[in-house]
């Protein structure tokens, strides 16, 4: 008998030991990692979508019998003032943007539909954008631009954002980038983004970019 | 967990085989009248409780503010008393303690957790049909059902619980043997493997 119940009291304790590793507690990483990364999605992905549809738009309209492949035309060229083209391609991510020229190398675009964030939901999202075109970078048909630009993004759960730029964002072209598909590197300004629950400010971040990638954009947060 | 389900059944086993070698044999066996069961139980009833957690995190505001929480679930330990009543028929009650260890995280605020400790005890009567089988091996069911008590800072709650055990299996001696059962209640929702002690 006591040799049995030495072994149960064996057991217990060896259970008990095996319980007490759940009062770990996780990681205290300082890094607001997953914040950065949502503001990505705007910096790089949101607004650099709608540069590529502008570049795109450049390459066809050289082009009359092609221009209407992606986009629907109204007025013609696409560097009239005046002419506004809208993206009409059932694939493309932000179809019915619409790219109106409003001077010389100046355009506003206009987005109000269903955008996704990497493997976020669909969630409606709009965005108005003005957009100035600089000079051409070493890759033909690549341009540096600067732009400005607000939206919103209506989320579940209450959760809403707005996003803006004060002042103008320099998107540059540096020589590291080797094709004209290669996106923008040499980034310079801030984005605002504030945080809404149900309708009230819960947060705002702030991204500083300071001639670089916008990966090493400088992100702050609080109220 | 593994080790320590390997441990009891292996202690049981052996055990079992040193009772069974000094028994007499032929003829019908007299069962005990009293036995007390250990149990471990997998996959407890509280595991359904723990919210979805994965690594790679959706690029939505409701996931970075909302917290997320993670439950990270122990076995459930049964310490279990028969009485035998009728030789297919035994009375008894099962004590049990369950728990789990809870995080809340922010990912927000830095990734920050909240740990948080809830237990379970259950104290439930149980009746026990036997089967009557082979000396060694017998088959058995169970019910069983009485009060769950959640100890959890600020939120304790006392209420219902039961549990079922459709089918169970005791190998062994007469005295000490090995125990498997499937069962599926508030207790345990999966198996439970233990021994026992017949006196």
């Amino acid at each position: 008998m006591k040799k049995y119940i030495v072994i149960l009291a064996a057991a217990l304790a060896v259970f008990s030991s095996c319980n007490k590793k759940y009062e770990a507690v996780g990681d205290q990483s300082k890094d607001n990692a997953y914040a950065r990364a949502y503001m990505m999605y705007i910096v790089d992905n949101l607004a650099t979508d709608i540069l590529n549809l502008f570049e795109d738009a450049f390459q066809v309209n050289a082009d009359v019998n092609h221009r209407t492949t992606q986009f629907d035309v109204s007025g013609g060229d696409f560097c009239t003032v005046g002419t506004v083209w809208t993206v009409n391609s059932d694939t493309n991510p932000m179809k019915g943007l619409k790219m109106e020229c409003t001077g010389e190398n100046r355009w506003t675009a206009v987005y109000n539909g269903n955008y996704k964030f990497g493997d976020s939901s669909s969630f409606p999202t709009n965005v108005s954008m003005s957009l100035e075109r600089a000079d051409e970078s070493a890759q033909k048909g690549h341009f540096n631009w600067n732009i400005r630009l607000t939206g919103e993004r209506t989320e579940n759960k209450g959760y809403t954002c707005k996003f803006r730029t004060d002042k103008d964002v320099t998107y540059g072209v540096s020589s590291r980038i080797s094709n004209s598909k290669g996106g923008w590197d040499v980034l310079t300004g801030i984005y605002f983004l504030d945080v809404m629950k149900d309708g009230k400010v819960v947060d705002y971040w702030t991204f500083e970019m300071n001639g670089s990638s916008a990966a090493n954009a400088i992100f702050s947060r609080g109220l | 967990m593994k080790r320590l389900a390997i441990l009891l059944s292996a202690v049981a086993l052996a055990f079992g085989a040193l009772d069974a070698s000094a028994q007499e044999t032929g003829g019908p066996v007299r069962e005990k009248r009293h036995e007390f069961n250990l149990f471990v139980g997998f996959f407890g009833a509280d595991l359904t409780m723990s919210a979805p957690y994965t690594s790679s995190v959706r690029p939505e505001l409701s996931v970075l503010y909302e917290p997320q929480v993670q439950n990270t679930v122990s076995p459930t330990i049964t310490l279990g008393y028969n009485f035998k009543l009728l030789s297919f028929l035994k009375l008894g009650g099962q004590f049990s303690y369950s728990g789990y260890y809870r995080t809340t995280t922010y990912l927000i605020d830095n990734k920050v957790t909240r740990g948080e400790r809830v237990d379970y005890l259950y104290a439930l009567p149980e009746v026990k049909f036997c089967i009557p089988g082979a000396e060694h091996f017998r088959l058995y069911a169970k019910l069983a059902a009485g009060a769950r008590f959640r100890l959890q800072e600020g939120d304790d709650l006392i209420d219902f619980a039961w549990d079922v055990t459709p089918i169970g299996f005791e190998w062994g001696g007469k005295t000490v043997y090995g125990n498997f059962e499937v069962c599926w209640g508030n207790v345990v929702k999966g198996a439970r493997l233990g021994i026992g002690y017949r006196f």
